[in-house]
């Protein structure tokens, strides 16, 4: 049996035509995924475990707590967020080994922690510990 | 005094090159675009200024939300399981940062039971994560 011939005289191509439509089309793809990287955090280093906790002269620690009800304290005495950077500052001028050492009631929110912490960095302090109930 | 204008030629946005620059947009998106890898918890993060970007490939997240149920690699796990886990990452990748991404309402101690967790784990690159505070005071 002989094959059949095709008749057609037509040229098989691709149209270059569809082109941009499929570029758009993906292009609004990865548009619609597209997240950019927000991802922001506080930096701190903590002492690992088991190591052991050389001891400080208390004229170089300045205490910030919190109490229940998050408000702040720097070296007992009640501040607002905002001036706790400008204290931190006026401290370390005065004494640049200074330790900040941030003292959380269990029952504040970590809002606060984290507030404080932020104005802590602000004044450029480069010593900051935070302290635990136990070990 | 009237000029004419001799050109022919007729007005007219080439679109030939339109397929040229809807590849080169699409070569943006496709190399910038990063897919979620982790769903986590829903978490309202504290806000704060000071932060630093985290970058994504040396950053583990430990998710901790309202309700104190506690997240790792999209699995609700104990506060105890959290010191194994680190220290398996640890392991693979030593300069391992551990980012918190702690709910800003939950109660401080809940924070400082994380935190002794992740010292257990000698895991020492801590981030705090955080919104970026949006200045209106």
């Amino acid at each position: 049996m002989k094959r059949t011939r095709r008749s057609s005289q037509v040229e098989p191509e691709i149209t270059p035509a569809s082109l941009p439509d499929i570029a758009f089309l993906l292009l609004i793809f990865f548009i619609a995924t597209t997240i950019f990287e927000t991802e922001r955090g506080i930096p701190l280093i903590i002492p690992p475990a088991g190591g052991d906790p050389s001891p400080v002269n208390r004229k170089n620690v300045l205490v910030i707590n919190s109490d229940a009800q998050d408000h702040i304290f720097v070296d007992e005495e009640r501040v607002t967020v905002g001036e706790i950077a400008l204290r931190v500052e006026k401290r370390l001028e005065e004494n640049d080994k200074l330790i900040i050492s941030i003292e959380s009631h269990p029952d504040s929110k970590y809002q606060t922690m984290v507030a404080i912490l932020d104005e802590v960095k602000k004044a450029k302090a480069e010593r900051i510990s935070i302290k635990l109930f136990t070990g | 005094m009237r000029f004419e204008r001799t050109s022919g030629v007729p007005s007219g946005i080439p679109t030939a090159s339109m397929a040229d620059i809807a590849f080169l947009l699409l070569i943006f998106f496709m190399a910038t675009t990063i897919f979620k890898l982790e769903e986590g918890l829903v978490v309202e993060l504290p806000r704060a200024e000071m932060g630093e970007r985290i970058p994504r490939d040396k950053v583990s997240f430990v998710w901790v939300d309202y309700t104190g149920s506690i997240s790792i690699n999209d699995q609700l796990i104990t506060l105890d399981s959290i010191e194994p886990i680190l220290i398996r990452r640890l392991r693979e990748n030593p300069s391992l940062i551990v980012g918190l991404k702690l709910d800003a309402n939950i109660p401080y101690r809940i924070t400082d039971d994380v935190i002794r967790q992740l010292k257990r784990a000698q895991a020492i690159n801590v981030a705090f994560a955080h919104e970026l505070e949006t200045t209106g005071s």
